[in-house]
């Protein structure tokens, strides 16, 4: 995560020239939460479910998310959301179970888009391998405000990792994905795949961290 | 915005009732209220005392409960509900729960909760059952005792011998002799309308030297009591005593089954307090009924080892009072000669609730009829003080309050006692009531009934009318509350003789018996034994079945141990007292006593709400 006088800082360098009044919302009170909480008591658990890794030739097919506060997630703000894009699905639809016409009926990207901006207002962005949410988001900034998205991150992969280091002991290989770290602090088994599910399951495992 | 449904928990949730039978649109509006937190091996979730406002459901993980001595109650495993105790009473968490793995917990917040199981029966009655099951369950443990389960159909050892109403005298006994029976039912138009003995034969028609071509309808005794085939073995004998009958007619669907007998029963309980009844009957002298009256702590006993249920032990043990003190009045009269007036004795308290048990006392009163001289009073306070003592030297010992018929204080007429209770009632003195409380429970034991029930009814309207009344009956009955300190603990006694016990009677019982009179003398009702006054309650406007129920449970739960305390003493050749340790007490015991305990102390908050403004 950034240190939180640079996020600041960044912020309130975008509000500056900012014409969009969602997204001015959204840095005014980053700058003052980030100020008041140095750990956060807010986040919003995300997962992007996308047709494949590299942003330059990706989309976002669903988004699915929950918010923790208080250390505890809130099943009420739980939500999930198929998007309308262009993209023809392909073998990653063997992945996520979503299929062309799912998409086609899927929501517009752009009210999503505001929606989860507005949810995420005075929180920090949760996600395992954040890096991938990370780019898309930003890419999806860059269309609708033409600039980058700041976000103050938390990686639960990164986090697990850290772990690892600090203790000197070794990790198998696939020790980072999702599923082999929830397993690591005796969270159950989530079957299905899908981004709210996975969001959900990032969430738990945050918690899980923040207790040992 | 629609509920949105997360696959993996409604899965999980939908694995466990109640959840399981909830509709998919319930399940997705239970789920979506939900609250997710995980929690660290060791982590202790609530401690005894704390308030608590969730409920919770092991999402993966395990949660020790334990009490205030650390004992483990219960371990709980993935998919347990836990908390919901205290948030449905709304009283302070009762055990400790510790996670024994790192835990996900789900939580469900107690407005949630609440204004789901309101629209969700399926929930409701999942949640509140588990709730009174915690102390039904310990006052059902007596339902292995084979005479309160076998039911009297099963004990009858042949058809019904009936002849009809027209026959004579002697058809009558012919049949009886034919049959080899004791009792015969007479019927009219094939509808039962009494019955013939063998005690009948002899005492109304030879003794008298009777027509025997007379209708057998003059000899027969009309005041039927029967009994359903359903009703345990048990109930037919506390209705033999009480009655002092031998023969019961048995329905079956409202129709003639058979007659049951002392002797049926008898096969099956040898030594039986029925038999005592009747012995004490036979007893020519004072000398000889302290005799048999020796075999009552031995009865008393019998009876708890054999598990019998608090209620009907102390119905079988006030018969006995019953049937003694009436001996001791017709002793009395033999010696002092008959009395001129009508008159009634009274039993106070305890006996006229029915409620005996090993260790008692006496309470008693004379109601005298209004043409009462002072010759007459002079006689009863006689025959009063010759009963009185009499009961102590057979085990009954003198009250210490004084509340005796030898008493001249309580030795009146009709229309004196109805000033005496229409003052306490009407212009009510809060200390002066503390000692007449005992007044409210009367039965008439011997003499004429007819006096006592004039009194009751006066009484009863009266009292309804008095909230002033009604409200110092309630302070007063605050003086004894359920022994529950501020955390939860049993508060023990602290000094003298019965240090670091627990008073079962004054802190467990007589609160329940106290707040059941309030309520009845409110209602304009009246019923004397303490669970029939709850049974009527019922019928009520303003009280909650489900409450009624729960104390009515308390009520046998903690009756039940005492007598079971007291016949261990007993059988330990130690003078039986209400003082029981909480460390004799096993830890389920012991959080079922809580339980019952908290049940009571919540219903007399409940009633202190009623009466706050007074």
């Amino acid at each position: 995560m950034l240190k939180p006088w640079l996020y600041r800082l960044r912020c309130k360098k975008i509000l500056k020239n900012c014409q969009h009044d969602f997204l001015c919302d959204y840095l005014s009170a980053q700058i003052t939460h980030s100020k008041q909480e140095p750990t956060p008591t807010r986040l919003l658990a995300l997962d992007l479910e996308t047709t494949g890794l590299d942003t330059s030739c990706s989309q976002v097919i669903s988004m699915g998310w929950v918010i923790i506060e208080n250390n505890k997630i809130n099943l009420a703000s739980a939500r999930h959301y198929l998007l309308n894009s262009s993209v023809q699905m392909n073998q990653s639809a063997v992945i996520h179970g979503i299929t062309d016409s799912d998409i086609q009926n899927g929501f517009a990207i752009e009210s999503i888009f505001k929606e989860l901006i507005q949810t995420l207002k005075g929180s920090c962005l949760l996600a395992h391998n954040a890096v991938i949410e990370k780019g898309f988001l930003n890419l999806i900034s860059q269309e609708y405000f033409s600039q980058e998205l700041p976000l103050r991150l938390i990686d639960t992969l990164k986090r697990e990792q850290q772990r690892f280091r600090m203790s000197g002991q070794n990790l198998a290989s696939g020790g980072l994905r999702l599923a082999a770290c929830r397993e690591r602090y005796n969270l159950p088994v989530y079957r299905a795949h899908n981004a709210l599910s996975d969001a959900l399951a990032c969430a738990e495992l945050y918690l899980a961290q923040e207790n040992y | 915005m629609p509920a949105i449904e997360v696959k993996e928990l409604n899965g999980f949730l939908k694995q466990y009732p109640p959840c399981d039978e909830l509709s998919e649109s319930a399940l997705s509006n239970f789920a979506t209220n939900l609250k997710l937190a995980y929690y660290k091996k060791g982590t202790v979730l609530f401690h005894i005392g704390d308030t608590n406002k969730t409920l919770y459901q092991i999402r993966s993980g395990a949660v020790r409960l334990l009490d205030q001595e650390k004992n483990l109650v219960s371990k709980l495993a993935e998919g347990k509900y836990f908390g919901y105790l205290s948030v449905l009473a709304g009283t302070p968490v009762q055990l400790q729960a510790v996670c024994e793995e790192d835990c996900l917990l789900i939580e469900c917040g107690d407005t949630h909760f609440d204004a789901f199981r309101k629209n969700h029966s399926i929930f409701e009655k999942y949640f509140t059952q588990a709730y009174g099951e915690r102390i039904r369950l310990a006052a059902s443990v007596h339902d292995s005792n084979p005479l309160s389960l076998e039911t009297i159909g099963s004990k009858l050892s042949r058809e019904p011998v009936a002849i009809d109403k027209t026959a004579t005298i002697q058809e009558a006994a012919r049949a009886m002799a034919d049959n080899n029976v004791s009792a015969l039912l007479i019927l009219d138009m094939q509808e039962l309308v009494g019955i013939v003995t063998d005690k009948d034969l002899r005492k109304r028609v030879v003794a008298q030297a009777m027509d025997i071509s007379e209708p057998v309808s003059s000899i027969m005794s009309q005041k039927l009591i029967t009994l359903d085939s359903e009703q345990s073995v048990a109930s037919a004998l506390v209705s033999m005593m009480q009655n002092n009958i031998h023969h019961l007619p048995v329905l079956k669907n409202s129709e003639l089954y058979g007659v049951v007998t002392v002797n049926d029963i008898a096969r099956y309980q040898a030594r039986h307090p029925v038999f005592m009844v009747g012995d004490i009957n036979k007893q020519k002298t004072l000398k000889e009924l302290v005799a048999v009256s020796k075999r009552v702590p031995e009865l008393f006993a019998h009876l708890v080892k054999m598990d019998a249920k608090a209620s009907d032990v102390g119905r079988m043990m006030t018969s006995i009072t019953d049937a003694l003190t009436s001996r001791l009045i017709e002793l009395a009269f033999e010696k002092f000669g008959h009395p001129k007036i009508k008159y009634a004795w009274l039993a106070l308290g305890s006996q006229a609730r029915n409620e005996q048990t090993a260790k008692t006392d006496q309470d008693n009163a004379l109601v005298l009829a209004n043409n009462a001289s002072e010759e007459d009073r002079t006689y009863f306070l006689q025959v009063a003080e010759f009963v009185n003592l009499g009961l102590d030297a057979c085990g009954y010992v003198l009250c210490p309050g004084d509340i005796m018929a030898g008493n001249p204080k309580w030795c009146q007429t009709l229309a004196q006692w109805q000033k005496c209770f229409s003052n306490w009632i009407t212009v009510p003195e809060p200390k002066a009531l503390m000692h007449v409380n005992i007044f409210f429970d009367l039965r008439c034991i011997y003499g004429d009934a007819e006096l006592i029930n004039e009194l009751q009814n006066s009484v009863s309207s009266l009292a309804s009318n008095h909230q002033v009344f009604l409200a110092l009956m309630y302070k007063n009955s605050l003086g004894f509350q359920p022994p529950l300190g501020f955390f939860r603990k049993f508060v023990l006694e602290k000094n003298g003789e019965h240090k670091n016990t627990l008073d079962l009677k004054h802190h467990g019982l007589v609160p329940i018996i106290d707040l059941a009179r309030i309520y009845i003398l409110a209602s304009g009702k009246s019923a004397t034994h303490t669970l029939q006054r709850f049974e009527m309650l019922k019928t009520g406007a303003n009280v909650n079945t489900g409450d009624i129920n729960n104390l009515m449970d308390a009520f046998e739960f903690v009756s039940y141990l005492r007598i079971q305390h007291q016949g261990r003493q007993l059988q330990r050749g130690i003078k039986p007292d209400n003082h029981i340790k909480p460390s004799e007490l096993s830890p389920l015991v012991r959080d079922q006593l809580r339980s019952a305990f908290e049940v009571v102390a919540t219903a007399q908050k409940a009633l202190g709400n009623q009466y706050a403004g007074i």
